[in-house]
């Protein structure tokens, strides 16, 4: 099966082209925030490069996130357009377990960490059984002293990646004591082709096209609505 | 040429399908007014995340009902500026991601030189050399437009734009939101007799000022009301309006005499105002002018006028590149 992999989660932004057991192209481009409208070019330039066509594909995964809001939108509204365009299926990917298929130690519970706001992460907890990956816990927001309260009940060696770790790795070696393990250099960027490996068995499992219903995991409400219900709960709770 | 259309750059998510940016295909609109009335205005993360749960069944609906298959699609236009950065990039990646799939060119437009083509989809005859005014609630702008894709700055808002200020003015006198239609709707059981600002300080610009308007307003109220006194909305809704309408009016003709043009348009949404279209008519004849205004679907935010412009552009400049950015601040040029 030929499969596209789209990320934009993230600052690094993933595209991935697998053809069966072959990867054509699984490539990195710097997408700051705000800048992942550049990506149709990059796109097609990955293409022209290996000289494979679009109309080539037969199925497109792209990355839920949870991350940037915007980056997420522009992921899905590429991934959604192609594969609309191209009269194929869609299926999302958990970004966060994009990433934890990039842990390579044996036996250890597997954490992904992205940037949120206000010092917050996103955060979802996996383990590896028998090539498989199992999830734990499903994404969530997390305090990182919360966070790492309830790993540290496990017992057990946790591996923590994601981009962006480095500003974590002080802070979750010691809370960890002699738990923690760290993801490292590539290990901490989505690779468009270990998501697009992810879109197949998702694919595969039950056929269903999430063209339609496939939106960001963003995870919170907008702040708009947040306060606004406060106010109206507020003046709800007076009477 | 068949043109696929997405706008996107606030709270209409909109598809159309335009033969030679003339003839209507198709004009598909969903509006998100319902979901940012409680906020009394529109929400940007609100709406980015409302455009991407929409903007492929209204593309789908753009096709359908157009009566045509992707394939006969010719070119493929987006709004890339200016507006709300996240909406904006929801229908602009959109657009480009299917040019690509369906091999077919790409076109950046500017939204505010899309509202000046609503009028040729209206008014098969109209040509440039021309003046448009475009009033809406994101912008206030007098544009010079000597023949197709050249235009010419001769004035723009300072503060708000006409539309913002009519919102703002209908929350102070409590009629919800959006604030044009509930105006204009409370301005004719009233008269206009309330002298709100005293003169006209950009009088011998073209630029427009709707700050001190709507402020006037806002502390008569509250003078008002801390008197204790009766407010008299309507007065104050059609005092407010001749005062918008005329400054508009006094911009606009004084332009079509200085630039000897024969020919004016009205577009945005507060184009739909009923005594701004009816002053201008009047002003027009007496001058011997010929007014053009889109129909109420053609006034406010469509991709119709967003496909027709990007007809017209591909006609002059050619395509876009894949890699073009969402310029919220986009002038015209
Ligand atoms: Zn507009």
């Amino acid at each position: 099966m030929r499969v596209l992999g789209i990320d934009t989660a993230t600052r690094i932004g993933s595209i991935g082209f697998i053809d069966g057991d072959q990867v054509v192209f699984d490539d990195q481009v710097k997408i700051k925030p705000g800048g992942a409208e550049k990506l149709p070019a990059v796109l097609n330039e990955a293409f022209n490069k290996t000289g494979r066509r679009l109309e080539e594909l037969q199925l497109i995964a792209v990355g839920m996130g949870p991350g940037s809001y915007t980056g997420l939108r522009v992921g899905m509204a590429i991934a959604k357009g192609l594969a609309f365009g191209l009269g194929i299926p869609l299926v999302g990917i958990v970004t966060l377990e994009a990433l934890a298929v990039n842990a390579q130690q044996q036996g250890a519970l597997i954490c992904p960490v992205l940037k949120s706001r206000k010092g917050e992460v996103y955060a979802g907890l996996y383990q590896k059984k028998a090539g498989f990956l199992e999830e734990l816990l499903p994404p969530m927001i997390w305090e990182p002293e919360k966070l790492v309260d309830l790993l540290r009940e496990k017992r057990k060696p946790v591996v923590f990646l994601g981009e962006g770790i480095e500003e974590h790795t002080d802070y979750f070696s010691s809370a960890m004591e002699n738990f923690a393990l760290f993801g490292t250099g590539v290990e901490n960027l989505v690779h468009g082709a270990e998501l697009a490996r992810l879109g197949r068995a998702e694919w595969e499992k039950n056929k269903e096209n999430q063209l339609y219903t496939c939106l960001p995991l963003y995870l919170r409400r907008t702040e708009a609505e947040v306060r606004w219900e406060e106010r109206s709960c507020g003046v709800g709770s007076a009477d | 040429m068949l043109v696929l259309g997405i706008e996107s750059s606030c709270d209409e998510t909109a598809v159309a399908v335009v033969e030679d940016g003339r003839k209507i295909w198709s004009n598909i609109i969903l509006s998100q007014i319902d979901k940012h009335s409680k906020f009394g205005g529109v929400v940007p993360e609100l709406a980015a995340r409302c455009h991407l749960e929409v903007i492929l069944e209204i593309t789908e609906e753009a096709l359908r009902v157009a009566e045509i298959s992707p394939q006969e699609i010719d070119l493929v236009a987006a709004t890339y500026g200016p507006g709300l950065i996240g909406g904006l990039l929801v229908g602009l990646s959109m657009a480009k991601t299917l040019s690509l799939a369906w091999e077919k060119p790409f076109v950046g437009v500017n939204h505010v030189e899309g509202h000046i083509y609503a009028n040729f989809l209206a008014h098969q005859e109209l040509a440039p050399p021309l003046i448009c005014l475009t009033v809406s609630g994101g912008h206030t702008d007098l544009i010079f437009m000597p023949d197709y894709g050249k235009y010419e700055i001769l004035g723009s808002t300072r503060d708000d734009a006409a539309g913002e200020a009519f919102d703002k003015v209908a929350r102070v006198l409590g009629l919800g939101y959006p604030g044009g239609p509930l105006i204009d709707r409370l301005a004719r059981e009233g008269t206009p007799g309330i002298t709100l600002v005293q003169h006209d300080a950009l009088a011998a610009t073209y630029d427009f000022s709707f700050s001190g308007l709507k402020t006037a307003v806002v502390n008569l109220v509250h003078r008002l009301k801390q008197k204790g006194e009766i407010i008299p909305a309507p007065d104050l809704a059609a005092s407010f309006q001749r005062q918008v309408v005329s400054v508009l009016a006094d911009r606009a003709f004084r332009a079509m005499e200085e630039k000897k043009v024969k020919t004016l348009i009205l577009s945005g949404g507060v184009a739909a105002n009923s005594e701004l279209r009816e002053t201008f008519s009047q002003e027009a004849t007496k001058r011997g002018l010929q007014l053009f205004y889109p129909p109420l679907d053609l006034c406010t935010d469509n991709a119709a006028m967003i496909a027709a412009c990007g007809y017209y552009r591909f006609q002059r400049f050619g395509s876009s590149p894949l890699a073009l950015a969402a310029a919220p601040r986009l002038k015209i040029s």
